[in-house]
């Protein structure tokens, strides 16, 4: 059996939902994001916290869907969080420059990432800066440098 | 064996013989039948067991004409009881019998066990005959049903579909099968005629060559065109054949087909009948009955849906490519001192609009502008923010031909669409001697000169997403023999074993390697190192474009330096399928 390329798992706790993702987020599988997003906004979640950092690969439908839900937010008055992937699957969010325009957290420096993390608990989250699209300097790195984003 | 016994038992028995359903014969050892109870004596048309005993062996079946299961004749040595009474232990068998003059068709199993004297000898065979006519038509139908449903989801390719379903349904359905197909002005087209026996076919396909292209609206074909409605003819005399037929050849070939009787249904689809099913009964000399037109109409509704998929699923390719042509320059220009390799594979079977594209075109005196991009998104709604795009960035070079300006425009054209549209792109515009350029959330291009393979450009946002207004803006040297490489990420995103991309690094491992080449090798050693890593189906659009700054000091040993024009190809053929367009 083909092993499924994507997986979702929703925690909630209160009007406060952690979305977990696994796998590749892309033309193919951002429907089952989208889908879970409506799902749980249904339901009546007020904060949301997408963890991507379990992809191993984003492409640009991927961003997309990120992007319109971003957006969907404050329209509709509701809290998203994005937790960021690790490489390669970042690279998409540097390079589209959505690192410095989506809301992305970051865990606390001890690195921990469970449930308990709350979008309102802000002295627990630290939005990232991004320095990536400084380009003064850009023309003499030399390719496949990651930037440290923490 | 004494049947002649007339105690109270032998009474019993053959009353109770007599009340089966089932047909039961007993063939005496000189191969004439000896008994016959009275369902037996009905089947074979015998009035009492005496008129039965005297008559020939070979005369039983009367009006009837026997066949196998597959339609060949039976020879009488092959029957079970005549096995039997020669010492054999045969397994039951399985008959078509049709009347002569009705043209009925009935089904029965044979079972015959033999009846051993008193020394173990056979001295006659137990013949029990038992009619499987509906469970043996049901169990075909559905057979057939089943069948069919596989061929006609199997492939778009509806005329060989059609082909299948025809030979499918010879012999067991009808000595002939034949579908036609109605095209949008009425005319027909004749897409199979199949029988068990190929001269027969043959035979069939002279038939149809010589038939008049105009259908006759009262009868046949004609007549379930123009109505719809199925029509059935159980009795085709000499003198209907003589009618119908146009000319002395058509009427040697339609006897020598020796029609017994026709059933015409429709093929109906979307309340359009774009075909008929014909089913011919000849040498079985079967007729039709009403469950053979409900089934006819079956498959015939069948059939018809297949045939619109597949000819919808044609437009719809059609109408991508048509489209997928129309975002891409029709050829790739002629720079002065440029040579220029383009590479475009879309995802998918040919039947979807890709949203990668890419635009060359001048601006000013001498300069020219590239552009590639990447919609996010397939089909018709990639299409329109593609074209959207395209021609933006082509109009908004008049004013300001700057690429950071280009993406500006660009990015405010996207956000001014009411449904959220995004795109990555990247401008380049090269002017003598040197080039610049700027990146929407797109791969930056490479440039393959003498140092290797280096990245140029700064990565700016992707187009239409981000409340920004700015793009960043670089130039950079370009000398003679240097090559420029943009590509899609479709390039780097192609998947190998075990999920793993392309990639950067294998991208740039593979330019590093034909940097000195020209733009055509380098294409065709990209395709390659793709080829070799894709495991399983494309799954996102490709595109690349590679340029090349033709080397000054070749064109100065040439007559005409200033002019130097390289030359490059069109864009595919007029065939465009879904492998690699090379340009």
């Amino acid at each position: 059996m083909k092993p499924s390329l994507f997986e979702i798992d929703a925690d909630w706790d209160g009007e406060t939902v952690r979305l977990t993702t696994r796998g590749e987020l892309d033309l193919a599988t951002s429907p089952q994001l989208e889908q879970e997003m409506r799902t749980i906004l249904a339901r009546g979640a007020q904060r949301v916290t997408i963890d991507l950092s379990g992809l191993t690969f984003v492409d640009s439908s991927g961003l997309r869907v990120l992007i319109v839900l971003h957006e969907r937010s404050k329209q509709d008055g509701w809290e998203l969080a994005l937790l960021a992937p690790s490489n390669p699957a970042r690279a998409v969010f540097r390079i589209s420059g959505a690192e410095e325009h989506l809301p992305f957290v970051q865990a606390s420096s001890d690195g921990h990432r469970d449930g308990s993390q709350n979008l309102e608990g802000a002295g627990e989250l630290k939005f990232m800066t991004s320095a990536d699209t400084d380009c003064s300097k850009q023309e003499e790195d030399p390719p496949f440098v990651e930037e440290n984003l923490a | 064996m004494d049947l002649g016994e007339s105690d109270d038992r032998a009474q019993a028995l053959a009353v109770a013989m007599n009340a089966l359903a089932e047909a039961v014969t007993i063939r005496g050892a000189d191969n004439h039948v000896i008994y016959a109870n009275t369902a037996a004596l009905d089947r074979l048309g015998f009035a009492t067991a005496e008129e039965l005993s005297v008559a020939d062996p070979r005369e039983l079946l009367g009006p009837w004409n026997m066949a196998d299961e597959h339609g060949a004749p039976v020879r009488m040595e092959d029957l079970p009881s005549m096995k039997v009474l020669a010492g054999e232990d045969p397994d039951p068998m399985l008959l078509r019998y049709v009347h002569r003059d009705s043209g009925e068709e009935r089904w029965v199993v044979l079972k015959a066990r033999p009846v051993r004297d008193a020394r173990g000898a056979v001295e006659a065979a137990v013949t029990v005959i038992e009619d499987v006519t509906t469970s043996r038509r049901s169990t075909m139908r559905l057979e057939f049903i089943a069948r069919a449903g596989h061929i006609l989801a199997s492939s778009l390719d509806y005329q060989q579909t059609l082909r299948n379903i025809a030979d499918l349904a010879v012999p067991q359905i009808a000595d002939w099968c034949a579908l036609d197909l109605f095209d949008s002005d009425g005319e027909r087209e004749s897409v199979a005629v199949a029988h068990s026996d190929l001269d027969k076919v043959k035979l069939a396909e002279r038939l149809r060559g010589i038939e008049p292209q105009e259908l006759d609206p009262d009868q046949g074909l004609g007549l379930v065109q123009r109505t719809g409605q199925p029509a059935l003819y159980n009795e085709i005399t000499d003198e209907m054949i003589e009618r119908a037929a146009v000319g002395e050849e058509q009427l040697r070939l339609l006897r020598e087909v020796g029609m017994r009787a026709a059933l015409i249904v429709p093929m109906i689809a979307r309340n359009r009948t774009i075909g008929a099913l014909t089913l011919v009964s000849a040498e079985s000399g079967r007729t039709f009955d009403r469950g053979d037109v409900e089934f006819a109409e079956q498959i015939a509704a069948r059939a018809a849906l297949a045939v619109d998929n597949a000819r919808l699923y044609r437009e719809r390719s059609q109408v991508a490519h048509t489209l997928q042509r129309s975002l891409l320059p029709d050829a790739l220009p002629e720079i002065p001192n440029w040579e220029i390799a383009a590479l475009y594979r879309p995802a998918g079977h040919g039947n979807e609009v890709g949203g990668d594209f890419y635009d060359f075109w001048e601006v000013g005196q001498d300069d020219w502008l590239m552009m590639i991009g990447d919609v996010t998104g397939k089909g018709v709604a990639a299409a329109a923010v593609t074209s959207l795009v395209r021609y933006t960035a082509r109009t908004a070079s008049d004013y300001d031909p700057s690429p950071a300006e280009i993406l500006g425009r660009v990015d405010s054209a996207l956000k001014r669409r009411p449904v959220r549209s995004i795109c990555t792109a990247l401008c380049i515009r090269l002017s003598s001697g040197c080039g610049t350029v700027a990146a929407g959330g797109h791969p930056l291009p490479l440039c393959l000169g003498e140092g290797g393979v280096r990245e140029i450009g700064s990565p700016g946002p992707m187009l239409g997403a981000f409340p920004v207004t700015a793009w960043p803006e670089r130039t950079f040297d370009v000398r003679p023999g240097h090559t420029l490489v943009a590509i899609t990420d479709g390039v780097t995103d192609v998947v190998g074993e075990n999920r793993e991309r392309f990639g950067r690094e294998r991208l740039h491992r593979v330019l590093e390697q034909s940097r000195s080449e020209a733009p055509t090798i380098v294409r065709e050693r990209l395709i390659a190192a793709l080829d070799g890593f894709q495991v399983g189906a494309q799954t996102d659009d490709t595109a690349a474009v590679v340029m090349r700054m033709a080397d000054i000091r070749l064109t100065e040993a040439g007559s005409e330096p200033n002019d130097r024009r390289v030359t490059s190809g069109k864009v595919g053929s007029d065939e465009y399928d879904d492998e690699a367009i090379a340009v």
